[in-house]
């Protein structure tokens, strides 16, 4: 029951999170200052994802072979490789690198 | 991801189909991930297929997963919920490129996940409801067929750590923000403002308030003109 409950009151919140904005403002538009923010939300939001995603709380995540992967990501994708290539090799890069300490 | 709204509903959202397969492929290995640490936790099958068939938020599901095992199921629904408060930013950016009144654009906004976000943007801070949509189509098959399978073939979290499933998600994003950094130096500042929060606010608040933290770094935008900006953010 407690978890059904959670589940259900999870499925609420993040419902009501995603409509907050058409809920909150229907057919009114941003205002001008704002809607030029709204450009750079995205960078600021995937920058924030990987931060999160690599440290976590009080930094207590980092792993140097998470790392070691997501930088042969980041490279060979500057290098030009196809996406899927570049997450396969980072995954198998972490992998060895595991193997390996 | 940039480029002006061409084509039938129906051809944006095909194309938003096709972009969103590569995020598709990543979430379900995330979902896998998912699936197997609920399974582990004593969730059975059909509470996390449930879960993410109602959810589909990884960082949420995640986060009460986390919490429940913890101990309260109220502070663990709390996390969950603070960890996904940065889709009140992104659902009022949103909101301007939704059509018909509240109930209509509040189901389209249902569809929303950080990287349609980034696959549906056009620019000038406008977004393609279709190719958003089309692009939440095949992380939502892969996050609910992910789920399944980890939860059935519940392989331990040390085998998917040793195999470096957990990079599948950094790596992912960092090329979804790399596509973005690559737009104008404003765009890479504004990554580089979001690292140094994001990282700061680690340190003195949870994941969920540090992700929300990070957003504000799009008010560099509102830097003058000359600051950091390319001849693309003139356009």
């Amino acid at each position: 029951m407690r978890l059904w409950g959670s589940i259900l009151a999870v499925f609420i919140a993040v419902t009501v999170l995603k409509a907050s904005g058409p809920l909150a403002l229907g057919e009114r538009q941003l205002p001008e200052v704002i809607a030029r923010m709204v450009d750079f939300l995205a960078p600021a939001l995937l920058t924030g994802v990987v931060v999160v995603a690599l440290m976590g709380q009080d930094w207590g995540s980092v792993s140097p072979t998470q790392l070691v992967g997501v930088a042969v990501v980041v490279v060979l994708r500057v290098a030009g490789l196809p996406i899927l290539a570049c997450v396969t090799l980072g995954v198998l890069a972490t992998a060895l690198t595991r193997l390996t300490m | 991801m940039q480029n002006d709204r061409e084509g039938s509903p129906r051809q944006r959202l095909v194309t938003g189909i096709r972009q969103g397969a590569g995020a598709g492929a990543v979430v379900g290995v995330v979902g896998v991930s998912f699936g197997a640490s609920a399974h582990l936790a004593g969730w059975g099958l059909v509470a996390p297929l449930c879960f993410s068939v109602l959810v589909f938020s990884g960082s949420a599901q995640f986060a009460l997963l986390a919490g429940l095992s913890a101990g309260s199921a109220i502070a663990a629904v709390i996390a969950a919920v603070l960890i996904n408060g940065r889709y009140v930013v992104m659902s009022i950016a949103l909101n301007g490129s939704l059509t018909g009144g509240r109930v209509r654009r509040a189901l389209q906004s249902q569809t929303l996940v950080d990287a349609s976000f980034v696959i549906g943007s056009i620019g000038g801070g406008r977004f393609d409801i279709y190719r958003l949509m089309g692009a939440s189509i095949p992380q939502y098959a892969g996050w609910v067929l992910g789920t399944a399978a980890g939860a059935v073939l519940a392989p331990t979290p040390e085998l998917l750590y040793s195999l470096g499933g957990d990079v599948v998600f950094p790596a992912f994003f960092a090329l979804l923000a790399l596509a973005e950094v690559r737009r104008s130096r404003r765009a890479s500042l504004v990554s580089v403002v979001a690292a140094v929060l994001g990282s700061s606010l680690l340190l003195v608040a949870d994941p969920g308030v540090a992700l929300l933290g990070t957003t504000m770094a799009a008010a560099v935008a509102l830097w003058p003109h000359g600051v950091g900006q390319s001849q693309r953010d003139l356009k």
